[in-house]
């Protein structure tokens, strides 16, 4: 047991010494000037553009100078994937850097900035790295300010080697009002070997009012129990930061992960998919989630603070509380279940239900006799405004059948409606009810087999 | 227009003010026990599910201190004056034919003191004054002349009965004059009628204390008047426009045919001919009544009419009368002679009664006479009224050639004893409101358990006969794969006629049920069609 502590130690501490040695091997004026063929360690002090092509640059290069901008012209900027390719850009107390057009692969840190603000991050690569942007305090202070827009991360991921990774798509520490914006983050997974591996499609720590948004964040897994990971991870100290807008899918662990203290940050409409939890605020307090899609989550909300997940009467989606056999009745047919689910009192039943005035759903077979079937589907004005003339549509897989009576919907009033139809022959049909009246217009489908 | 002045002094004198009090509430329209109510015309007596309420088309009741009294309409003696009615809504007293009437802190005191005609004054005299139940006499004020008051629960009615042309040799109009104190009671306009039924309307005029109006003399020496004539010169607690009863007589002699409405004590029907000189007339009545105090959503069961009756008729053995309901009130004809020849037809169209057979009558005396209009009533419960218009079945002469075959109801200004009531009973239904729980009750009594339960639930169903349906049902249910519609139609409702579509979509709808029967028809509904 002593032993085995003495090894894990040991090995800390080496890592230690590696980025020490690359911190103290990387860095402004021990390069050339980069110019348009970079070489290993450079220095880019202007405006520069690369040659297209694929350069093994193990120890990366430096931005130097302030008010510059960097365009990889689709260049290749290649690490050894091994613990001695530390950072493949590195951004240190300079601003207004603009870094663009750029693949960038196999280091430990593909591009980190410290102590600089007012910078651009647009359209880049990043694969194969341990963690893919990272923003930090620098000796200039915090990194502000700074736009990181439109770039792909794709199956960033520890090292071999690597005792304790933390694989991060971006990271966010000591960074305050930066703006993530329409990026990519897919492909990323925490291994061990032992516990303590973490991966995180946006990891944001003592930073506050950062907007992170239009993300697509996919395939955050993990190795094994001991290891966590989560699409975008807040805390501690995070606060006052929005996360909006952004579809989380696939997430080994936490859709939204919040550790406290942090507190005041929005989460809303985000669309989280397939997760262990969707929500997850861990000692955290006046934290606020609305309007967010949770769909085929094990758990929705973990929350073991003083936390909303509503604000005023709306909440969230929940794909596991959205008909009458889960619970869901909207009596009152404001597209709002009439029961809170756990925090959330004002839970929607449908997929971002708070855009919906008119909803054609729970199209259903209710009657199965032979060929003989009858269906059953509901039309449903959530609009505080009475809709006249709607009409409904009802497509058997054989026929049209459509309504003939003018039907009046009263605000949030519910039709029910019912339709026979005996199918001449055996097999699989698509049966879509439509309703539309009054500028609006709703679908539903579903299969059947006869 | 003369008529229409004078059937507002009938109506006040009829007193059929009808004030909407009722005490109806949800345990007096599903009584457990006995319970008695009263309202201003009626008193009812529930039992179980069903009520006997009877109805008087005058004001029987009044409140006082908090409780319901019924009026005494009757005079007595008393120290102070000749007569008086001490009680009720108003008190009156009658002393040397000085009327003193008084409510609260309203006063009014009236006297006949002259008839004078040009220079001409006869002197009354009120010195024969004779009590019998609500009425006062003093006979032969003048020779040939007799008033009577009447105590009636808001109006004190007074008649001036002329028997004989008492006129004749006067050459102006004679005037009436009254000494009059206090204006605190309601003076209705006065109004002038022969015994053949034809009327006149009077012009009253007030000047310092004096209250008069003349009578036109031509009107009273035509040739064709048929005495004895009647001024009536009422007196109301109040100015109300209140139902009406009494009848429109059709004068057949003349051409076009005229008609008048008039109330009076006694309603006529039927034809007749008789009076100096001979006139004919052809009479047909109508009561309205009350019907407030039962509920709108009732089932009525009976109806009895008991009112005396006398028969004047010399027509043997077959002087039926029949039972109409009204289609319209009185008040919504106008009173014209357009207006009164329409009521006058509505007043025998359409029988809701099997014909009183006259020929049973041996006597003067009450007779109940069943109304077979149960489903007429339940119609007219949402407007409160329901009238019974009374024809003769033979209106013109009878085989036998005698020409008179009138029957005389006693109407609600008669004689206290002798007014008719409408004795209903009825099985309170459920209202809308009721009718919704009910539901509710049964669907939660049935074997879904206590399903959720939508209220005011649309659908719309295409069926397998390719039938489009659609409405809206009180509540609605469902259990597993299977749909429950109910829909309890109530006033301006109307059925959905939706089918039920196998044993998935079950349609119930009814009509005029009691909260119980919904109930129980809810409940067996939904079991008879579980699957």
């Amino acid at each position: 047991m002593r032993e085995g502590c003495i090894v894990v130690l040991s090995a800390f501490f080496l890592i230690l010494n590696l980025i020490n040695f690359a911190y103290a091997t990387n860095g402004c004026g021990t390069g050339v000037e980069c110019g348009s063929l970079p070489t290993d360690n450079c220095d880019v002090t202007q405006n520069t553009v690369f040659s297209t092509g694929f350069y093994d640059l193990n120890s990366g290069i430096d931005i130097c100078a302030s008010n510059i901008s960097l365009n990889c012209n689709s260049s290749v900027l290649n690490g050894t994937g091994e613990l001695s390719a530390f950072i493949g850009i590195h951004v240190k107390n300079q601003s207004n850097i603009t870094i663009w057009n750029c693949n960038i692969q196999n280091y430990q840190i593909a591009l980190r900035l410290e102590g600089s603000s007012n910078d651009r991050i647009l359209n880049n690569s990043i694969s194969q790295n341990t963690q893919g942007i990272v923003l930090a305090e620098g000796a200039l202070g915090f990194s502000n300010n700074i736009i990181i827009q439109n770039n792909r991360l794709l199956n960033n991921r520890c090292f071999p080697l690597a005792p304790i990774c933390s694989n991060i798509g971006i990271r966010l520490s000591n960074s305050d009002n930066n703006t993530i914006i329409n990026n990519s983050i897919k492909s990323q997974y925490a291994e061990g070997p032992t516990s303590g591996g973490r991966s995180d499609g946006i990891d944001v720590r003592r930073s506050l009012n950062n907007t992170i948004m239009d993300n697509v964040i996919q395939n955050i897994s993990r190795i094994n129990s001991l290891t966590t990971s989560s699409s975008v991870r807040l805390g501690p100290q995070s606060h006052a930061n929005l996360i909006l807008n952004n579809t989380i899918l696939d997430i080994g662990n936490f859709g939204i992960e919040v550790i406290g203290p942090s507190s005041f940050n929005v989460f809303f409409n985000n669309t989280i998919v397939n997760t262990s939890y969707g929500v997850y605020l861990n000692s955290t307090e006046n934290n606020t989630a609305y309007h967010n899609n949770f769909i085929n989550n094990s758990f929705n909300l973990k929350d073991n603070g003083s936390n909303f997940f509503n604000i005023s009467d709306e909440g969230n989606y929940y794909s596991n509380y959205d008909e009458e056999t889960e619970g869901c009745f909207d009596e009152n047919v404001n597209g709002i279940c009439d029961a809170n689910l756990g925090n959330d009192h004002f839970p929607f039943c449908n997929l971002n239900g708070w855009t919906l005035d008119f909803d054609v759903r729970s199209l259903s077979v209710i009657n199965a006799t032979g060929t003989e079937r009858v269906f059953e589907f509901t039309i449903n004005n959530y609009a505080n405004l009475s809709l006249a003339n709607v009409s409904w549509s009802l497509e058997t897989g054989q026929d049209m059948k459509n309504s003939t009576l003018p039907v009046t919907l009263t605000p949030y009033e519910r039709l029910f409606v019912y339709v026979y139809h005996n199918y001449t022959a055996s097999g699989t049909y698509i049966v879509t009810a439509s309703a539309q009246g009054n500028g609006f217009r709703d679908v539903e489908s579903i299969v059947i087999i006869v | 227009m003369q008529s229409a002045k004078r059937t507002g002094v009938a109506m006040l004198a009829l007193t059929t003010i009808v004030v909407a009090l009722l005490t109806y509430s949800l345990a007096s329209s599903q009584p457990s026990g006995p319970t008695t109510a009263f309202g201003p015309n009626w008193d009812r007596t529930c039992s179980g599910a069903a009520c006997t309420v009877t109805i008087y088309p005058f004001q029987k009741y009044y409140q006082e201190g908090g409780q319901w009294q019924e009026i005494n309409e009757d005079f007595q003696p008393c120290p102070s004056a000749d007569f008086c009615v001490p009680g009720n809504l108003y008190q009156a007293s009658l002393a040397n034919g000085s009327v003193s009437l008084s409510s609260g802190t309203r006063t009014a005191a009236f006297r006949l003191l002259a008839v004078r005609s040009g220079g001409t004054e006869l002197t009354l005299s009120y010195s024969s004054a004779g009590a019998n139940a609500n009425r006062v006499e003093y006979r032969s004020v003048l020779p040939g002349m007799d008033i009577t008051f009447s105590y009636l629960s808001r109006v004190l009615k007074e008649e001036i009965t002329i028997h004989a042309p008492l006129f004749s040799t006067f050459s102006d109009d004679p005037v009436f004059s009254y000494q009059l104190a206090n204006e605190g009671f309601f003076i209705e306009p006065p109004w002038i009628c022969d015994a053949a039924g034809e009327c006149q309307d009077l012009v009253p005029t007030i000047a310092g204390g004096t209250y008069s109006f003349s009578v036109p003399l031509a009107w009273l020496n035509n040739a064709s008047r048929v005495y004895p004539v009647i001024i009536d010169p009422s007196v109301s607690l109040d100015n109300q426009s209140v139902i009406f009863q009494g009848y429109v007589a059709r004068n057949p002699n003349v051409n076009p045919n005229t008609y008048v409405r008039q109330s009076a004590q006694s309603i006529r029907v039927g034809p007749f001919l008789g009076g100096f000189p001979t006139s004919r007339k052809i009479y047909r009545g109508v009561i309205e009544w009350n019907v407030s105090s039962i509920p709108d959503e009732s089932r009525i069961n009976a109806i009895i009419l008991t009112i005396r009756a006398n028969q004047v008729a010399n027509c043997p053995a077959n002087t039926n009368i029949s039972f109409q309901d009204m289609d319209l009130q009185m008040a919504s004809y106008p009173d014209t002679n357009a207006g009164n020849n329409l009521s006058f037809m509505d007043m025998a169209n359409l029988s809701i009664s099997q014909p009183f057979n006259w020929t049973n009558i041996t006597a003067i005396q009450f007779y109940n006479i069943t109304i077979r209009g149960e489903k007429h009533l339940e119609a007219r419960l949402p407007a409160d009224w329901f009238s019974t218009g009374m024809a003769s079945q033979i209106e013109n002469d009878c085989a036998a050639g005698a020409a008179t075959n009138e029957t005389r109801f006693d109407s609600p200004a008669a004689d206290p004893a002798n007014r008719p009531v409408l004795t209903i009973t009825y099985t309170p239904l459920a209202n809308e409101s009721e009718g919704r729980r009910a539901i509710e009750v049964g669907i939660n009594g049935s074997s879904l358990g206590s399903p959720r339960i939508r209220t005011d639930q649309q659908l719309y169903v295409l069926d397998q006969n390719a039938q489009h349906a659609m409405g809206t049902f009180d509540k609605f249910t469902k259990n597993a794969t299977q749909r429950w519609a109910f829909n309890y139609v109530t006033g301006n409702e109307s059925f959905t006629n939706i089918s039920s579509l196998f044993r998935t979509v079950n349609i119930w709808e009814n009509q005029s049920l009691t909260f119980d029967e919904i109930a129980t028809q809810v409940e067996t509904f939904i079991n008879s069609t579980k699957v």
